[in-house]
């Protein structure tokens, strides 16, 4: 019988061994597809948290660097020398020999223009990382005093404008002539200059200037017109204007040189120093460079160095590095430095807010790290618990074909390197392209760190579902895994101690330290109070999965004795399924449902937070108020008829209300008119009161008049019947009530007053009454029209405008908080993914041998409705469980943890410095807790249908035929 | 001479008879040393082998002190009903499961105290099996020849070149070459069970295991498996088990061994005999088995038709033993 066999010797074959991986891939290419998918997900997610965690730091640094004012994105370089020599050396200037040859010598201003870029080329080289300077933007120049010369009426001709009478004042500046595009005339030529009586040069005869066409315009001046200057200790030079030059365009005014002397492009409306209410106009003529060593005649003068800081350049972990270097060159080691650069008298001084705004930059950005880090680790842990999962379902599938493996006798060195090479080939080129792809996407930050965090979810993908695969295989017996019969083991009992004891001291370091950073250095935040909630969750499920045997044998028993087949068989089948299949999806779903209950909580407490800072902040939805008497009445009826105004209230207020002359504290008395008021403090939610405690509107008189108040007022009132003075008259009031807040005075303390009541003592006592000077507003007020009717109004000076919508938008767009509450939504909704993806896998695993079994079911006739409700029954115990344990885990999280966590910093606070941000804890809110589970439960129902549909119109024979091969 | 035993209940030892001082004891236990080792000529030895299981914190003592034996080059049959652990018993043999006592030899195998690497190369190179069920052999995503191959690579024998030539060759023997690039799934379920005989004797191994090889198979195909198997032992002079309910595969093997209640209960030795005129006629004997500590158990039938129970009265003849139930010997 032993024929030899002819062998066909193709090379490659006849030395092949059995091959593996090629034949595995071969046989499932769509597990190795949804494995890459997973893989390719979850290091693209792991490499582009870092990143955007750099990239949301660093575009909000830009951000807040692009909107501060110029000082808090430049150094501004002075002469350190006494103020009236504020300019360059004479041995910088040229010779006074020289000075006396007229005409525009070229030389004369080269040597200018050099002595200026020496100092700043000196003071950019004492400039030293992370601060950059844009070299090519710097700008510098000098002019005289900042105060400005007046400007006389010249004679017989029409005089200059002065809105309140005073006259306008002329600053004399040069800058680099570069910047100027002649409109008319020609540049000036450089003066004749002589010394003058206390040794400082002066011009001598005709000093010509240039001036920008916006300038000319307003001063009704042309080629050939006079200042006349006055004021002057020294005889005034004859200024003559020889050239007007062109308006910067609005992009030529963002450059550093329009931007540092906006006067030189445009006049501007000045309130008078000593009389503020009076504005003049104050301009700025361009003197050719000759002139500079003169411009000390004109009250002193004044050179200066504006040197840009690249901002962009800087990150948003250099920001401390960069305040530090900002403080040493504006007050240390880098000042002393500067101070000997010898071009400049006395070296240079430095001067910016950079520092301040890095400063509170990297304190915003250190309360709001830790927040982040628990919704991260949170996502983290769940997208770790769903890889494991994945990898332990494939395993579970293979179970069978290990075991044979394994009595082949297969060595576990066999399995190991099979499976890792298998596993390599899936996961290798997965994560490459993920990380590759984050890397491609986000390219900013720290590149080493993504790669590091990308490479660590790729080896954990690779080596995880390996390792459990081997770990269970090391026996070579199979044995049935069933959740209602295996028994945890010992060392499982001490792991899930230990990991309970490691979540309380978690939640206690958290409820005592609050997420602070751990020691002073680096990024560090306390690994173990950021992954409390994850511990939280991880702890949760273990305790459920202990304890989910328990619910499902009582839910068992009923149903045995039922007369329906469909609910013991269900339940009996949930029992039954392998511990794999059921108790990971159960960790992952815990895990992803604690996380983004928790994650919600805070994203809805931050906008709670904000909702209530702007209500606190303005009282209702709009606001308009007045620092002079009253509001207008026409203006008052026109806001009220504004489109989107629902509702309107006014109130006339005396601020300086003193309830006990004696104790001399102050409170805000608010008269209103009680029925208005009291919808629109019910509305917004301040304060909410019944209207008849105000009483009927006309109290007799003689009668004291009912009043509310907060509660420290009311402490001052007491329960007599108290006389007050106030603005309006002398009024006898008696406290029928305390509010904690009220619309018209949502901070500080006040007392409200029915107006019918007041005013009529008033009206009594003067023959008048006053009218609003506060209009509260409700409804969709929409800002720009409130603003364009109060613009129109004569007192438009004295009226402020605060409209909450606008403040939302301001809270809701700065730069960090907004930054970071993105990134936590992205967190949870990453998140929620993956429990979706959790359900949908630990479903669609199980969904072969269902199909069977439901087959097997129908030939005995089995309904499809009752098919479908089997498949329900048997689905629905882990998702049930896990959905409604999860949303309590996370529920419960809220106060357990909240304690710790300060959201403050993530809404954002309404007068921009982070310091008078309330703490503010999360709370429970239902949506945020239930929305999660439902849409679990939704999901999980919809996928069950679709099976059911899907198997219901299979053909039972295909499916018997298959066999138990599933 | 007459002597009445106490009919023992399984798993009670037995009582020490009245009268036997310490020292007798003593005698015997120095006497049983001096004999020869149970089965020390055979291939597979178990002797009073135990294996208890434990679930759902239930103890169930699946084998209950086995004897078995069987000598190098046997074709033999363990039938049993289900539960009796006859499973069991093939699962300590294939080396996938350990006794919890008794002693159980295969070759130069102990199986009870083998390390895991002496184990592993056990089921490498001692055993070879073929399961029940056709599709628990293979592997879905090989090909019968790589399946065949896999076992020999396992072991790490040969070059890739000696093993393919070593598979087709097995293929050829049980008849299925033509299968060799195939996969499982494309193969009758005949097809899959001899392929999977080919699997199980690709490393050379003394013993072959085989568990309801043609549980899932039709009579017919059952019986070509069966051809297989014979033609395996008498090929290639593998000694081969095999676990079996079907009745025509009992009848076709020399000796078939009953399991009960965890223990070889009976045993049937068939022989063929030529009568004077040359007819070929198969005698059967059925034997019940005698333990080392003298047990014997009757079968249920004699003891229904007898009404035997609790205990039986024994005497000695010549050359038998009579057996009466309780009651006659209290007429």
């Amino acid at each position: 019988m032993r024929i030899p066999l002819p062998l066909r010797r193709s090379p490659r074959e006849a030395a092949a061994k059995v091959p593996w991986v090629r034949a595995r891939l071969r046989r499932a290419p769509g597990l190795f597809a949804g494995l890459a998918l997973l893989v390719l997900g979850t290091t693209f997610l792991a490499t582009a948290l870092p990143l955007a965690l750099d990239h949301y730091q660093d575009s909000a640094l830009h951000q807040i660097l692009r909107d501060t004012s110029l000082s808090g994105r430049t150094l501004l370089a002075l002469p350190a020398g006494p103020a009236a020599t504020n300019t360059l050396p004479p041995e910088q200037l040229p010779p006074l020999s020289d000075v006396s040859a007229t005409g525009n010598d070229p030389g004369n201003a080269r040597s200018v223009l050099d002595a200026m870029r020496t100092v700043a080329d000196q003071a950019v080289a004492d400039v030293g990382a992370p601060i950059a300077i844009d070299r090519s933007a710097i700008s510098y120049g000098v002019h005289s005093s900042a105060v400005g010369t007046e400007v006389a009426n010249p004679a017989g001709r029409p005089p200059l404008p002065a809105p309140d009478g005073v006259p306008p004042r002329v600053i004399m500046g040069w800058q680099p002539s570069g910047m100027l595009q002649l409109v008319a005339g020609r540049l000036p030529h450089d003066p004749v200059l002589q010394l003058g009586d206390n040794g400082v040069p002066v011009v001598k005869g005709t000093l010509e200037v240039a001036v920008s066409r916006a300038t000319a315009t307003e001063m009704n001046w042309t080629v050939g017109s006079r200042i006349v200057l006055t004021g002057l200790k020294t005889p005034a030079p004859q200024t003559v204007i020889v050239g007007i030059y062109a308006n910067p365009t609005a992009q030529q005014a963002r450059n550093l040189s329009w931007e540092s002397e906006p006067l030189l492009g445009a006049p501007h409306l000045t309130p008078d120093q000593n009389r503020p209410a009076n504005y003049f106009w104050r301009l700025e003529a361009w003197v050719p460079p000759g002139a500079v060593a003169a411009l000390s005649e004109f009250h002193g003068s004044q050179a200066y160095w504006w040197l840009p800081i690249a901002t962009d350049k800087l990150t948003g972990r250099q920001a401390p590095a960069a305040a530090a270097e900002i403080n040493s060159l504006t007050a240390g080691d880098a000042a002393t430095q500067l101070m000997t650069i010898g071009q400049a008298p006395g070296g240079l001084t430095v001067s910016s807010e950079l520092g301040h705004e890095l400063n509170t930059f990297v304190q915003q950005r250190d309360a709001i790290t830790p927040v982040i880090t628990v919704g991260v680790a949170g996502t983290a842990g769940t997208a770790a618990a769903v890889l494991l999962m994945v990898f332990g379902l494939a395993a579970e599938r293979r179970a069978e074909e290990l075991a044979l493996l394994r009595a082949r006798g297969a060595g576990l060195r066999f399995l190991l390197s099979r499976l890792l090479a298998e596993s390599l080939l899936c996961t290798t080129p997965a994560a490459a392209v993920g990380i590759l792809a984050a890397l491609l996407l986000l390219p900013s930050g720290d590149l080493s760190t993504a790669v590091l965090f990308g490479a660590a979810v790729w080896a954990f993908a690779t080596v995880a579902g390996v390792v459990r695969a081997v770990a269970r295989r090391r026996g070579a017996a199979a044995t049935r895994s069933d959740v209602t019969v295996s028994r945890p083991s010992r060392r499982r009992t001490v792991m899930d101690l230990f990991a309970l004891v490691l979540t309380a001291a978690a939640v206690v370091a958290l409820r005592q330290r609050g997420l602070g950073r751990l020691g002073q250095g680096g990024l560090g935040i306390d690994p173990l109070t950021a992954a409390a909630p994850v511990l939280l969750g991880f702890s949760g499920a273990l305790l459920l999965m202990r304890c989910y045997p328990l619910p499902l044998r009582l839910a068992t028993r009923p149903t045995v004795r039922r007369r329906g087949a469909i609910g013991f068989l269900g339940l009996a089948r949930a029992a039954r399924t392998p511990a794999t299949g059921s108790l990971l999806p159960l960790l992952a779903l815990l895990l992803a449902l604690t996380t983004a209950v928790f994650g919600q909580t805070v994203l809805s407490g931050v906008a709670a937070a904000r909702a209530d800072a702007t209500v606190k902040a303005v009282g209702a939805d709009g606001r308009v108020e007045t620092n002079g008497p009253t509001i207008d009445q026409r203006l008052v009826d026109e806001l009220r008829r504004t489109p989107g105004v629902r509702d309107s209230a006014t109130v006339e207020t005396d601020p300086q209300l003193a309830i006990n002359p004696m104790a001399g504290t102050r409170v805000t008395l608010d008269v209103v008119d009680p029925v208005p008021y009291a919808r629109i403090s019910a509305a917004v939610g301040l304060g909410p009161f019944d209207p008849s405690q105000l009483g009927s509107g006309t109290a007799r008189p003689g009668e004291p008049i009912p009043v509310l108040a907060s509660q420290a007022a009311a402490d001052q009132l007491g329960t007599h019947p108290t006389n007050l003075v106030t603005i309006f008259g002398p009024v006898t009031v008696r406290l029928v009530g305390v509010l904690p807040t009220t619309p018209a005075s949502p901070t500080g303390d006040f007392v409200l007053a029915p107006a019918g009541a007041v005013l009529a003592v008033e009206q009594a006592r003067t023959g008048s009454r006053a009218s609003a000077d506060l209009v509260l507003l409700r409804g969709h007020v929409d800002g720009a029209v409130v603003r364009a009717l109060v613009n129109a109004s004569p007192e438009r000076d004295v009226l402020g405008v605060f409209i909450r919508a606008e403040l939302q938008a301001t809270l809701d767009s700065t730069p960090l908080p907004s930054g970071a509450t993105r990134l936590y939504q992205a967190a949870v909704v990453a998140t929620t993914l993956l429990a979706l993806l959790a359900v949908l896998l630990s479903l669609i695993q199980a969904a072969p041998a269902r199909a069977a079994l439901l087959a097997r079911l129908r030939t005995m006739g089995l309904r499809p409705r009752q098919g479908y409700a089997l498949i329900l029954t048997e689905a629905l115990p882990v998702i049930a469980l896990a959905a409604v344990a999860g949303s309590v885990l996370g529920m419960v999280s809220v106060p357990v943890l909240g304690a710790g966590i300060d959201l403050s910093q993530l809404s954002g606070a309404v007068s921009g410095s982070p310091a008078d941000a309330t703490p503010a804890a999360p709370a429970i809110r239902a949506a945020a807790v239930i929305g999660p589970a439902g849409a679990l439960l939704l999901l999980a129902v919809l996928v069950v249908a679709l099976e059911s549909a899907v198997i219901g119109r299979r053909q039972i024979g295909a499916q018997l035929r298959a066999g138990d091969g599933a | 001479m007459t002597s009445t035993t106490e009919g023992t209940r399984q798993g009670v030892p037995e009582g020490v008879p009245d009268g036997v001082t310490l020292d007798e004891l003593r005698r015997r236990a120095a006497g049983d040393r001096d004999r020869p080792q149970y089965g020390h000529d055979a291939l597979i030895v178990c002797d009073r082998l135990v294996r208890i299981y434990s679930t759902e914190g239930i103890e169930v003592q699946a084998l209950q002190g086995l004897d078995l034996t069987v000598t190098k080059g046997e074709l033999m049959a363990l039938v049993g009903a289900s539960g009796s652990g006859k499973s069991t018993l093939l699962h300590i043999l294939a080396g996938l499961d350990v006794p919890t006592a008794g002693k159980a030899r295969v070759g130069d195998s102990d199986l009870l105290g083998m390390s895991a690497k002496e184990r592993l190369r056990y089921r490498r190179e001692v055993v070879g099996f073929v399961w029940q069920q056709t599709t628990r052999n293979l592997l879905p995503f090989l090909t019968a020849r790589q399946n065949v191959q896999l076992p020999m690579q396992l072991a790490g024998r040969d070059g890739g070149r000696a093993q393919r030539a070593r598979a087709l060759e097995l293929l050829e023997l049980l008849d299925v070459a033509d299968c060799r690039d195939r996969r499982p799934d494309q193969l009758s379920g005949g097809q899959q069970q001899r392929v999977a005989i080919a699997v199980a004797l690709a490393n050379r191994p003394d013993v072959l295991l085989a568990d309801e090889p043609t549980g899932e198979l039709d009579s017919e195909t059952g019986a070509l498996i069966f051809e297989a198997f014979r033609t395996v032992n008498n090929e290639l002079g593998s000694t081969v088990v095999i676990v079996t309910h079907d009745p025509l595969v009992a009848g076709e093997v020399r000796r078939t061994v009953a399991v009960r209640d965890g223990r070889a209960a009976m045993e049937v030795l068939r022989r063929t005999s030529k009568d004077a005129d040359g007819t070929e006629s198969v005698v059967e004997h059925e034997y019940a088995m005698l333990d080392r500590a003298g047990r014997v158990q009757l079968p249920r039938a004699f003891l229904e038709a007898l009404g035997m129970e609790h205990r039986v009265e024994l005497t000695l003849e010549p050359d038998h033993v009579k057996l009466w139930p309780e009651h006659r010997a209290a007429d």
